[in-house]
C-alpha cells in the first residue's frame, strides 16, 4: 500500500486540491493547508520513486478482474490491481492512470508507479475551476444549446464530471518555410480606338523562419484530440514544478503516445502556421496562385525539444441512444466545449412554436404589399 | 258629319304616323351616323376600325410616336390581366361649353361602357386640360377587387404628381406603369400565388438556418488545424523574392467584343 495519501494535520481526514484557494482542503474539518506543509512527505515520495519502492500493480486479468473501479474504459488486460491505503480495497484501473479514486472509501488515490522517473512530469498547471463552479458553469454551457435532453441537466449526471490532469507534451520548433506560387497584376488604359488590358505574372518566392513556442499535443491515446484541441489554450504562466499535492481529488493519466509519436501532429501544426504566415506576405496582386510549399523543422528533427506537462481538464463522457459525447473543460481558464445530442422532441417544439410565426410573419408582409 | 269627323281624324291620324315615322327614320339615320360623327373625333385608335380605344388623346398631350407605345402598353396589361386599360384626353369641343367636372366624370364612365361593354372589366385616365382635372373609372368586378381604395389612392397619387409637374405626357404611361404594379398585387394575380409561395419559402429558409445555427452549437469540437497562438512574438524572418515571367496586353475594341492578345517581351 505505497500509494500516495494527503491526510489532515487536524483530524486525519483525506486531504481534497481545493482549486479556489489553491490548497490542500480537508473536506471533513475545512482545514487548509499550503503545499509547503507537506514538502518533506514530497521529497520522500520523489526518494520512493527513484528508489521504485512504490507499490507495483499486479495484473488484473491475471488476477481474474476484468473490470476497473474507476469507470477506466480499457481493454482488460491493460488494468491493474493496487489497495487503497485507506481502506485496503483493490483498486482496480487502467495502466496508464496516475490519479483515481477508490470506489469503496471514496479517498483520492495516487500511483506512484505512473510517476516513475520517465513518466514523471516537468510541470503540471493546477487546477483552478472548483467543482462547485463546474455545476454553473456546465448549466449555462447547456442552456446555450437550445435541445440538449432534459437527462443532462440532471444532478445526477453533472456529478458525472471528471477532473482529469490530461498528459501534454509541448514542443518548441524552429520552423522554416517555402513557398512558391504566381501572382498576377492587372492595369488599363486605353485610347480612341481600344482599351489595353495589361497583365503581369510574377513568380513569386517566400522563406521564412519562425519560433514555436510550447505547442502542446495530448499524450493519451484515450483521449480524443478534437476535446482537448478545442479547449486552448492554457495560459503557461500557472505551470508549476510537478507535486503530486495538486492531485488528490482528481484522476490523472499519465502518456502512453511519447514525444516522437506525438511530433506529427504537432509538425503538422506548425507547418500549417508557417505556410499561412507566408502566404500572409504575399500581397498587392490581382490574384495569387499557391504551386507549391515546404516546411520542416530548421536543423532536423532534432531541433524540436519537449516537455511533459500536465494540464487541468474536465471530462463527461456520456452515451446517449448508443452514441458517445464528450464535454470538455478547460480546468484553467473555464473554456467549454462539447457535443451534446440533439433531443428530437426538443428539435421538433423549435419547429412547431417558431416556423408558424415566421410563417405567419411573411404571408402577412406579402398580403400587405399585395393588399 | 260624323263620318266627315271620322276622316279627318283618319286624316290626322296618317300624317301623325307619317311624322312618327320620319322621325324614326331620323333617329334611326342619326344613330347611324353621328358615332361616325364621334369616331372621326378619335385621332387614336378609333372604334371604328375595330381596335379598342386604348388610347383617345383629343386635347393633343401626345406625339403619335407616344401614343403607339401606350396603346401598346395598353395592349399588353388588357392581354396579361384580362383588364382594358386606356386614356382620354377631351375638354370643351368633346364635354361641352362650360361643362363641369361632373360631367367630366360621366364622359368618361359612358365613353368606358361605350367602348368596352357595361360590367366589362377596364380601368380608364381621363385628363381635361380646359378644367385641368383629371378622373380616372373603373369597371368590372374583377378590376374593382383588384383596385381596393389604398391601391385607387396610390395610382391617383402617382399620376396627380405628374400632372403637377406638368408631365401631361407622362402622366398616362404612369398611369399605366402603376395600374400594372398594382394589379400585379391582386391576392387573385398569379403573381400573388408566386409571392406566397416565395413567402413560404423564405419562411422555411429562414427557419432552416436558425436550425442550423442552433443545432451547429450541439457540436463544436474540431481537431486544431494550426498553431499561430504559439509563434513566439518577433521570432517570425522572411526573405521574399518576385521575378516577372511574362506580360501580355489584351485590346478590347469597345462594343465589338474582338479580343487580340499580344506578349510582351519582358
Amino acid at each position: 500500500m505505497a500509494n500516495q495519501t494527503y491526510k489532515c494535520l487536524n483530524c486525519g481526514g483525506e486531504l481534497n486540491w481545493d482549486p479556489a484557494s489553491q490548497k490542500l482542503k480537508c473536506p471533513y474539518c475545512g482545514s487548509e493547508f499550503d503545499l509547503s506543509v507537506f514538502e518533506q512527505k514530497e521529497e520522500k515520495s520523489q526518494q520512493d520513486i527513484r528508489n521504485k519502492t512504490y507499490e507495483k500493480g499486479a495484473s488484473a486479468a491475471e488476477n481474474g478482474q476484468t473490470r476497473s473501479t474507476d469507470d477506466t474504459e480499457v481493454h482488460p488486460e491493460d488494468l491493474r490491481v493496487y489497495k487503497c491505503s485507506v481502506c485496503g480495497a483493490e483498486v482496480i484501473t487502467d495502466k496508464t492512470t496516475v490519479a483515481t479514486s477508490c470506489a469503496f472509501c471514496g479517498n483520492p488515490v495516487i500511483l506512484e508507479e505512473n510517476l516513475d522517473t520517465q513518466f514523471h512530469p516537468d510541470a503540471i498547471i493546477p487546477f483552478r475551476i472548483s467543482r462547485e463552479e463546474i455545476k454553473g458553469l456546465y448549466t449555462q454551457y447547456l442552456k446555450s444549446r437550445p435541445f440538449t435532453p432534459r437527462d443532462f441537466y440532471t444532478d445526477a449526471h453533472i456529478q458525472k464530471i471528471k477532473g482529469v490532469y490530461v498528459p501534454f507534451w509541448l514542443y518548441d520548433m524552429p520552423m522554416e518555410g517555402h513557398l512558391h506560387g504566381t501572382g498576377e497584376r492587372v492595369s488599363s488604359y486605353s485610347d480612341s480606338n481600344y482599351i489595353y488590358t495589361k497583365h503581369d505574372v510574377f513568380e513569386i518566392e517566400r522563406e521564412g523562419t519562425l519560433q514555436i513556442q510550447s505547442l502542446p499535443v495530448d499524450a493519451s491515446s484515450k483521449m480524443p484530440d478534437e476535446a482537448v484541441d478545442s479547449i486552448e489554450p492554457f495560459d503557461y504562466k500557472d505551470f508549476a514544478p510537478f507535486k503530486m499535492a495538486y492531485m488528490p481529488g482528481f484522476f490523472a493519466e499519465r502518456y502512453d503516445e511519447d514525444a516522437s509519436f506525438c511530433s506529427g501532429r504537432a509538425l503538422k501544426r506548425a507547418g500549417q502556421t508557417t505556410v499561412e504566415m507566408l502566404r500572409s506576405t504575399v500581397t498587392g496582386y490581382s490574384t495569387v496562385t499557391v504551386t507549391g510549399s515546404s516546411t520542416g523543422v530548421q536543423g532536423g528533427e532534432e531541433s524540436m525539444h519537449s516537455r511533459y506537462v500536465l494540464m487541468p481538464v474536465y471530462l463527461l463522457y456520456t452515451k446517449y441512444k448508443g452514441k458517445d459525447y464528450l464535454f470538455s473543460m478547460n480546468g484553467q481558464t473555464g473554456k467549454a466545449v462539447g457535443n451534446v445530442p440533439i433531443d428530437g422532441k426538443k428539435a421538433a417544439l423549435f419547429w412547431l412554436i417558431r416556423f408558424p410565426v415566421i410563417l405567419a410573419a411573411a404571408l402577412l408582409i406579402n398580403f400587405l404589399i399585395f393588399a | 258629319m260624323k263620318n266627315d269627323q271620322r276622316k279627318r281624324k283618319a286624316g290626322r291620324k296618317t300624317g301623325r304616323s307619317a311624322i312618327t315615322r320620319c322621325l324614326l327614320l331620323l333617329l334611326l339615320l342619326a344613330a347611324a351616323v353621328l358615332p361616325a360623327f364621334g369616331a372621326a373625333d378619335v385621332p387614336v385608335f378609333a372604334d371604328a376600325s375595330g381596335s379598342p380605344a386604348y388610347v383617345t388623346d383629343q386635347q393633343g398631350l401626345l406625339t403619335q410616336e407616344e401614343a403607339d407605345q401606350l396603346a401598346e402598353a395598353c395592349g399588353e396589361f388588357a392581354k396579361k390581366y384580362d383588364c382594358n386599360i386606356f386614356f382620354v384626353s377631351a375638354g370643351d369641343p368633346q364635354i361641352g361649353e362650360n361643362h363641369t367636372e361632373e360631367d367630366d366624370r360621366t364622359y368618361l364612365e359612358n365613353f368606358n361602357e361605350q367602348n368596352f361593354g357595361a360590367g366589362s372589366d377596364s380601368i380608364g385616365l381621363l385628363v381635361d386640360m380646359d378644367l385641368r382635372y383629371y378622373y380616372i373609372d373603373i369597371m368590372g368586378d374583377q378590376a374593382l377587387q383588384a383596385f381596393t381604395d389604398q391601391k385607387q389612392a396610390k395610382l391617383q397619387e402617382a399620376v396627380e404628381e405628374e400632372l403637377a409637374q406638368g408631365n401631361y405626357a407622362q402622366a398616362p404611361f404612369t398611369f399605366v406603369d402603376q395600374a400594372d404594379y398594382w394589379y400585379g398585387r391582386n391576392p387573385k394575380s398569379g403573381s400573388y400565388v408566386m409571392w406566397t409561395l416565395i413567402s413560404i419559402g423564405v419562411a422555411v429558409l429562414i427557419m432552416f438556418f436558425w436550425y442550423r445555427s442552433a443545432a451547429a452549437k450541439h457540436k463544436e469540437q474540431h481537431v486544431s488545424a494550426e498553431a499561430a497562438a504559439y509563434v513566439r512574438p518577433d521570432s517570425w524572418q522572411r526573405n521574399q523574392s518576385q521575378r516577372r515571367r511574362r506580360s501580355f496586353l489584351i485590346n478590347t475594341e469597345e462594343g465589338r467584343q474582338i479580343w487580340q492578345t499580344r506578349p510582351i517581351n519582358v
